[in-house]
This record gives structure tokens, sequence and C-alpha cells, in this order.
């Protein structure tokens, strides 16, 4: 408990500090890139983060390979089968129930779902949200991988998915081992699609590394209770030194979206 | 467990509590009082708005607050007041400067933003902080 009023500390501070609006009403909080990006580690952290602040989002897991939130949430909106028309028709009841009953939602599609790009497409997703009084968040995931710069590229340019709560996060997990995260990520934020990004408007966030993160995965925590040590009948305990790991990441986490706060929570 | 008693009895202290005042005019009205508890004390925001609703305080639309809104209420009057704060000290400072207020309102725009690169040059320099430095030996 300690832990969590700590953690709220630490962003009130930050967002006081940083002055940022409140953004109200729900929101629809679109994770996008490709595989193994990180877009899943953050809706747990960001929807467990939610949960802490009296919020009940959904979780809308469209991970048609690897649904890591399903297992780590219960609850979880899920499309009814793989198929491309199947995973649409589930988009528009998503939205359709959005605007109706107006709560938010994290939506994970998987790591360069095709899907998505077409569907936002056709709908003009970010205008059509907006103008039924649900914010668009677009929150794109680059490694130090260039090609992931593609998906982002025909996300806001081939989807036209470019609301003005964009946020690009540079994800330092995914930096090879052995090399500095801002020499590795020099070639992405010096590439022209990303510099147009940021030039209408996207926040750019850092993604801290855990470096314990499979302790979690494996066990299937919430973030919360790995650092409490609370683990499930079983398992293998969770030491000191990586809930002082896990504590130190969540708030880094608070400090690097602190920025973004006001879309996610 | 903290108690609430003394948020109560800042309330029934506050003379500035109107029954018909809204909740955010109590906040910014009795915002060093209140900051000073919830910095003592854990807020309970479920709880503090159940002493919100019993003394009359509302949010805009006449409603009794919901914790969430409360609390996102509470860190808008701190931004606010602290900003207020900061227009008076520079007054002070510059007396011929034009002060402009501007009425902060909720809304759904994204956050201010910062020069272009400006969150870029942030981010890389976090990276750089963290990551190995080859520092020089002691001469």
């Amino acid at each position: 408990m300690a832990n969590k009023r700590e953690n709220l500390a630490v962003v009130e501070d930050d967002i006081s500090e940083r002055g940022h609006e409140t953004v109200e009403g729900p929101r629809l909080v679109v994770a996008l890139g490709r595989g193994k990006t990180g877009k899943s580690t953050f809706i747990r952290w960001a929807a467990e983060r939610a949960m802490e602040h009296g919020s009940r989002p959904v979780i809308a897991d469209g991970d048609r390979t690897n649904p890591t939130l399903t297992v780590h949430f219960t609850g979880v909106d899920r499309p009814p089968s793989a198929e491309d028309d199947d995973v649409k028709q589930w988009l528009n009841g998503l939205v359709d129930r959005q605007i109706e009953d107006r709560f938010s939602a994290f939506l994970d599609l998987g790591g360069g779902d095709l899907v998505l790009k077409t569907w936002a497409r056709d709908l003009d997703l970010g205008p059509f949200l907006e103008g039924h009084g649900v914010t668009p968040v677009a929150v794109h995931f680059l490694s130090t991988d260039l090609d992931d710069l593609t998906y982002l590229r025909d996300i806001e340019a081939v989807a036209k998915f470019r609301p003005a709560s964009t946020a690009i996060v540079l994800n330092e997990g995914t930096v090879p081992a052995g090399r500095a995260a801002a020499s590795a990520f020099e070639p992405v934020i010096n590439h022209e699609v990303f510099r147009s990004v940021v030039s209408r408007g996207a926040r750019v966030v850092r993604m801290p590394r855990l470096a314990c993160m499979q302790e979690i995965d494996r066990r299937r925590l919430s973030f919360q209770d790995a650092e409490d040590g609370a683990v499930k009948p079983g398992q293998d305990k969770i030491g000191p030194v990586n809930r002082q790991l896990i504590s130190l990441w969540r708030r880094e986490m608070e400090r690097s979206f602190a920025t973004v706060a006001p879309w996610i929570t | 467990m903290a108690s609430d008693k003394d948020v109560l009895r800042a309330i029934d202290n506050a003379e500035s509590l109107r029954a018909r005042s809204t909740l955010a005019t109590w906040m910014r009205k009795n915002h060093d009082g209140f900051l000073e508890r919830l910095t003592e004390r854990v807020a309970d925001w479920g709880v503090l708005c159940g002493l919100f609703n019993d003394a009359g305080l509302t949010d805009r639309y006449g409603h009794p607050p919901k914790p969430e809104t409360a609390r996102k209420m509470w860190l808008r009057i701190r931004r606010e007041v602290a900003a207020d704060r900061a227009r008076r000290v520079q007054r002070r400072q510059s007396p011929q400067s034009v002060q402009t207020t501007q009425p902060v309102t909720a809304s759904r725009v994204a956050p201010p933003k910062e020069e272009p690169g400006g969150d870029v040059l942030r981010v890389m320099e976090e990276m750089s902080a963290k990551g190995n430095r080859i520092t020089k030996p002691l001469e």
C-alpha cells in the first residue's frame, strides 16, 4: 500500500511540475507498433495504474497470435475469432459501446496488425471518435530497429490515424546488449518519419528497461503484486533485489510518462 | 490509518464554506489548509467526497463529486494556484510586464506542447544520463 501511495505522489508532483491539462471524458488508447516493442507491457502497466487511480477501463485484446493481456487481466474483451471480418466487427462493436456507455479503453491489436490500418482508415477513426466525445490516443512503440518506422509511417499516412494525443515511446528494453540506449536510438530519432510525426506535435517518451521483467511475466503477476512479492500459490518467491528493481522501474515509468499521464489515466 | 476528523474539522471551520459553494471554489479558497492536511495524511478520495457531499460541495453541474473527479479537480486547482502565485511573483519583479490571465478549463485537448524536439532532447538526455560514462582517472 505504501508503494502505491508513493508512486501516486510521484506522478502528481510530476504533473504539477510539467503543467498540462486534464483530459476528461472517455478515451480510446491504441497501442501501435510491430511485435515485441512493448505494447502489451505498456497496457498492463497503464491499465493497472488507471485502476489504482479509481478508473475501470476496458481492456481490449485483439492480438491474434499472442494475447498477453488476456492472461494478466480478468474480463478482457476479445474478438470472437482471428478472422479479419470478425476482428473488424468486434472493433466496431467496441467503439459503438464506448460511445454509448462512455468508458475508456486500452486496445492492443498485436504487432503490426493490418486490420487496424484499414479499419482506422475506413472509419476516419480519429475525427469520428472526437465527434462522439471520445478522445483518441495513439501510442506508438519503437525499438532501435528502423523498420519499426514503417508501421508508424503507415498509421500516419495510410490509416490517417493522427490524433492530437499521439505519443511515441522509445523502448529501452529493446536496446541490444552492450549498446548505449542514446546511440542506439539515434538513427530512429533522426529519421524523417520520426521527425515529421514529432513536428506535428507528438510527444516522445522513454520506456525504461526492467531487467527482471521475465520474473513478472512468467508468474503472470500484476506489477504491484510483483513489487509486493505477492506471488500465487505454488510459485517461487520474488527476491528483495528484484522487488526493488520493480519498484524503481515503476517510479521511473511514472516520471517518463508524466507528460502523457492525462491521456492514459 | 489516518483519521478524517481533521478534514471534517477543517470543513466546519472554513469560513468560506457556503451551501452553494462548488467544490472547486472551496479547494481554491482553502488550498493551503487542504494541501497541508493531504501532505500529512493519505488522501482517501472516496471518504473525502462523502464529506464534500455532506458539506454541500458539488461539481460544476451541481452533482456530488466522484472520487476521480475530485482528485483531478484538486490537481487542476493546485496547478492553477501555483501558476497564479508564480505570476504574482513575476509581476512584483517586473511591474511593467503585461499580465494576462486565462481561465483554465478542463478540456479534451492534448497537453501544451513543448518546442518540436524538446521531448526528444529531454529523452535523449535521460538515456545518456543512465548510460555508462567513461570517467577520468583521479590525478
